[in-house]
């Protein structure tokens, strides 16, 4: 069993975290891994890059509290994948007619640093994507 | 139901027919993981609000499928074009199955 | 009205005839230190006690008891007495020799090298420390300035206004409500604003249970926002309403006469007013010309203004980097700038810098929680190394654990500080 940055928090009151984050969270814990629920949002469909914004900060204090956005002009449907998470699907946004800006804005918890992911169907099938690296610190009393 | 669930939804002051609106929404809610571990070394179950969804007369905006990995108090941004006066229906739904909704009604200016 | 010296000089009806240079030090280096806090009152106690009297030290602080602001929430909470917090001089004067004066420093002038007093002294310096804590920013909050703060306390400064909160708090009606602007970043004591929160919600819970409790916050979000709004779900669900920069929490004003607080428009009667508005720093630093803004920029090594090496600045007024502005920074940074100043005055040998802090904050009874770094002096600034934080749902013998931990600290800062 991999141990997380969280596991690694526990072992006393006051002991220092360091920077060195495991490659994975403890995936058994989810149903879904990061590779399925990538592939069930692509199906068959072609994947680029672009076309998609993912807005998140480069460093993240609070790991409980991450501003992100998606902006995908056009999109039918997006999705914010975070690998790292034991969950690694956040969130799945349709947009109806009515949402004629494809953007939506929500706040998401990090487990430890990762690449957050953001992908966007288009109404022709084709899927965009945009990646984001977020280093996520502790601490610091901000 | 979960305890001291409360819905918060902020909209432009003054709209008119045709303007495309910021949505901002947020409910409180502890959004328990699953993944805790509690004092007894036990894991405290998922419960979470897994779905949120935005409807103008009856026809959807936006719907969500939501993870636990959204923080607590979910917080929803997005946006809205207003064909016209009418009733916007804001749904949250639990783990628990409650079902939480709020409306505002959108008169012109 | 601005003073400076000369303006001071030239009022004949001063009761003080002449001018005269309090620190006689018989060519002994001489330290003044402006402020007895947590930055303040250790300089000066670690400089007095470690040159072995090779240096002079005057101490100037405006008030005889010292209130410390940290701590303060808990005495609001019920669990100290105003006297738990409260700590005199005396201490500093006897063992250690140090020229305790209660007085305001006025003015201060770097070329002269000299620090007027409010009650007509005057004294030379050779190093000048600092340590002023905040002042508030005029106009920070529409409809509220410091005439205001009988009927909308901020209790940001420890004392009669933290007394006059507490009875606020006990004499709400039933139902009522208390209301909390929160400040802007950067302030002092970043979870301040939310373990009194906690601290007012456990005080009604008991006395008042359908009392409610707003926050309009101009953030998105606050210091340990997790740990926050965990504890306030397990232990006053429903009571506290915090509304943050996306709902408007930052479009605030206050009508002190009426008691209400209008929040993006929407006007609410409150009971209590608990105004905390933008900091800057004490206003001596500004007087002196070591501000740059509403802050003091200092060196890391050594907390000497970047516009004057022979003047230092600590705790809460400077702005240095990565630490949060508290009494454990202020305790933390008084010390390196101590050894830094002996060590010019007198030659004796300078350490590298260890600068940490930890925040404690109390959530409810037996329920405490803790967030720290520490940090190292670069050329650029004090920069974070590595830090903790509590996690949530940790055990209840943890969280008791945290906050006993948090009384040792107290204990000891005070001790530091006052001997």
């Amino acid at each position: 069993m991999s141990v997380t940055r969280r596991d690694a928090m526990r072992v006393g009151a006051g002991a220092l975290a360091g920077f060195a984050m495991p490659a994975r969270a403890q995936h058994a814990q989810s149903e879904i891994t990061p590779e399925q629920a990538i592939a069930a949002f692509v199906g068959d469909g072609p994947v680029s890059d672009g076309g998609v914004t993912l807005t998140l900060p480069d460093l993240a204090e609070d790991g409980y509290r991450v501003a992100v956005e998606i902006d995908a002009p056009g999109a039918a449907e997006v999705v914010l994948i975070a690998p790292g998470n034991p969950v690694p699907q956040v969130l799945a946004v349709t947009f109806g007619p009515m949402a004629v800006v494809q953007r939506v804005s929500t706040r998401m918890r990090l487990d430890q640093t990762q690449e957050v992911l953001a992908l966007a169907r288009m109404p022709d099938g084709r899927v965009r994507r945009a990646t984001r690296q977020v280093d996520v610190v502790v601490g610091g009393c901000a | 139901m979960a305890d001291g669930v409360k819905p918060r939804i902020k909209l432009p002051k003054t709209i008119s027919a045709g303007d495309t609106i910021t949505v901002k929404t947020l409910i409180t809610h502890r959004m328990e993981s699953g993944q805790r571990v509690n004092a007894l070394g036990l894991r405290v179950p998922r419960s979470i609000i897994h779905r949120f969804h935005c409807a103008f007369e009856g026809e959807t905006v936006v719907d969500m499928a939501v993870g636990p990995g959204v923080s607590t108090n979910p917080f929803f941004e997005f946006q809205f074009r207003v064909p016209g006066p009418g009733g916007l229906v804001f749904s949250w739904y639990d783990d628990d199955g409650a079902i939480y909704t709020e409306r505002r009604d959108i008169a012109l200016s | 009205m601005t003073w400076n010296r000369r303006t001071f000089l030239g009022t004949g009806a001063a009761v003080v005839a002449a001018p005269h240079v309090l620190a006689e030090g018989q060519g002994k280096p001489r330290v003044v230190v402006i402020g007895g806090g947590a930055g303040g009152a250790t300089a000066a106690r670690y400089i007095a006690k470690d040159s072995e009297g090779m240096i002079d030290v005057t101490l100037i602080e405006p008030t005889r008891t010292y209130f410390s602001c940290f701590f303060s929430n808990l005495y609001l909470g019920g669990f100290k007495a105003i006297d738990d917090i409260g700590h005199t001089y005396g201490a500093l004067a006897a063992a250690h020799g140090i020229n305790v004066v209660h007085d305001w420093a006025v003015d201060v002038d770097r070329a002269g090298r000299t620090v007027t007093l409010a009650g007509g002294g005057v004294l030379g310096y050779d190093k000048l420390i600092l340590s002023p804590g905040i002042d508030f920013v005029d106009g920070a909050v529409e409809g509220w300035d410091i005439s205001a703060q009988n009927r909308m306390p901020h209790a940001y400064k420890a004392g009669s206004q933290t007394e006059l909160l507490k009875a606020q708090i006990a004499a709400m009606p039933e139902g009522g409500t208390y209301a909390m602007v929160a400040p802007p970043n950067p302030y002092r004591c970043p979870p301040g604003p939310y373990e009194r929160i906690s601290m007012v919600a456990h005080v009604l819970k008991a006395s008042n249970p359908t009392a409610k409790i707003i926050v309009a916050d101009p953030k998105p979000k606050f210091s340990k926002m997790a740990l926050f709004e965990e504890g306030w779900a397990n232990h006053y669900p429903g009571m506290i309403d915090w509304i943050g920069e996306e709902f408007g929490g930052g479009n605030v004003s206050v009508d002190p006469g009426a008691m209400t607080l209008t929040i993006d428009g929407d006007e609410t009667a409150v009971d209590v007013c608990n105004v905390i508005p933008a900091m800057k720093a004490g206003r001596i630093a500004e007087i002196a010309g070591v501000t740059d803004g509403n802050w003091a920029p200092v060196n890391a090594a050594d907390m000497s203004s970047k516009a004057d090496p022979d003047v230092h600045v600590l705790g809460d007024a400077s702005q240095q980097g990565d630490m949060p502005k508290s009494a454990f920074s202020a305790n933390s940074q008084a010390k390196a700038c101590a050894n830094a100043v002996r060590g010019a005055l007198t030659g004796s040998k300078v350490f590298s810098p260890r600068y940490s802090n930890t925040c404690w904050s109390l959530i409810a009874a037996g329920d405490g929680v803790k967030v720290g770094a520490t940090y190292e002096a670069t050329e650029e600034k004090i920069a974070r190394v590595d830090g903790f934080i509590s996690q949530p749902g940790e055990s209840a013998e943890l969280r008791q654990a945290t906050y006993e931990e948090s009384e040792g600290w107290y204990a000891g800062i005070i001790a530091d500080m006052f001997g």
